[in-house]
């Protein structure tokens, strides 16, 4: 008996102390996802100039003559380019076949160092330090004999999809 | 020897009430602001859907102390980057019940007094800012909020 009123004693004090006061958290994580802005611009058309009948009419993509786009977006990040072109040129009801020829792209505006797309229809590629990525296109026609004459004309379309 | 068994007993009944836990803090969801371009303010109010909810039960009537842990910024997972992120006195609420027009709204920055009743269940909702500049680089930011509840007893 000497022992049980101690020990109620200390049960009831250590009782009373444990739920006196208690501390308890959790914590949760925010996240924010920012959005990088990207602008895609036509520079220069594709021009064949003027043709000869029946003589194959080559545009290289290194040629002044090229069609060019530059694209900026986020800083050296890959891109997938997409490059949909004519299959061929119309003139009112009139065609001409356009032919394709592999595209290139470089981070500055130099198209005699760019490098060659992975196919004729684009393929990955990268942006530089500043976020540019210059594309370059050419193609080849050929105005066959009897070919009506006129400014024949196509659209072509390129993709980029940043990674 | 019966007394000691008896100790025994005691004994083993006094480590019980000490292990067991009266308080619980429990985070409901996590704050989301979304996703925007660089250079707008991305507010998020506490009656938002992203805003972060915490549910706090006490088991035992009490006083409590709400303090709540808030980031200055948030970061870009390798750390390079930083949104400053800022709370005001409008940024978080309070409330016994899951909804909003029955909120009361508070300063999180500064510690939130409380009273418990037994068994009462608190629920806590937490908005804020962030500031990306225009030159924010795009990708992930996150930040950690905690939330810590301190019982006292009653007077």
């Amino acid at each position: 008996m000497k022992y049980i009123i101690p020990t109620l004693l200390f049960v009831l004090l250590f009782g009373g102390f444990s739920t006196a006061q208690e501390t308890a958290s959790a914590t949760t994580t925010g996240t924010f996802a920012v959005l990088g802005y990207t602008t895609f611009t036509k520079l220069a058309d594709l021009n064949f100039g003027n043709l000869i009948i029946g003589v194959n009419t080559t545009v290289q993509p290194t040629d002044a003559q090229a069609a060019e786009f530059l694209f900026n977006g986020d800083v050296n990040t890959v891109v997938q380019v997409t490059i949909t072109f004519p299959s061929d040129l119309t003139c009112g009801s009139n065609t001409m076949k356009f032919h394709t020829i592999s595209p290139i792209y470089n981070t500055i505006p130099d198209a005699t160092t760019a490098v060659q797309f992975k196919h004729t229809t684009g393929g990955s590629a990268s942006t530089g330090a500043d976020g540019n990525l210059y594309i370059w296109a050419g193609g080849r026609v050929m105005a066959n004999k009897g070919q009506a004459a006129g400014i024949y004309t196509g659209t072509m379309q390129v993709d980029i999809v940043q990674q | 020897m019966k007394s000691i068994y008896i100790i025994f007993l005691l004994m083993l009944s006094s480590s019980v009430l000490y292990c067991q836990s009266d308080l619980t803090v429990i985070k409901i969801n996590d704050i989301s602001f979304g996703t925007d371009f660089g250079g707008r303010e991305k507010r998020l109010d506490h009656s938002d859907v992203g805003a972060a909810k915490f549910q706090i039960q006490s088991k035992i009537e009490t006083n409590a102390t709400i303090t709540i842990m808030l980031p200055g910024f948030f970061i870009s997972a390798d750390g390079s980057e930083k949104i400053p992120v800022s709370f005001n006195e409008r940024s978080a609420a309070w409330s016994i019940i899951d909804n909003v027009s029955s909120r009361t709204s508070f300063d999180p920055r500064q510690p939130l007094s409380l009273s418990l009743k037994q068994n009462q269940v608190i629920y806590v909702w937490i908005g804020g800012a962030l500031h990306p500049s225009k030159s924010q680089r795009a990708c992930k930011y996150s930040g950690s909020i905690t939330l810590t509840v301190h019982t006292l007893p009653r007077n």
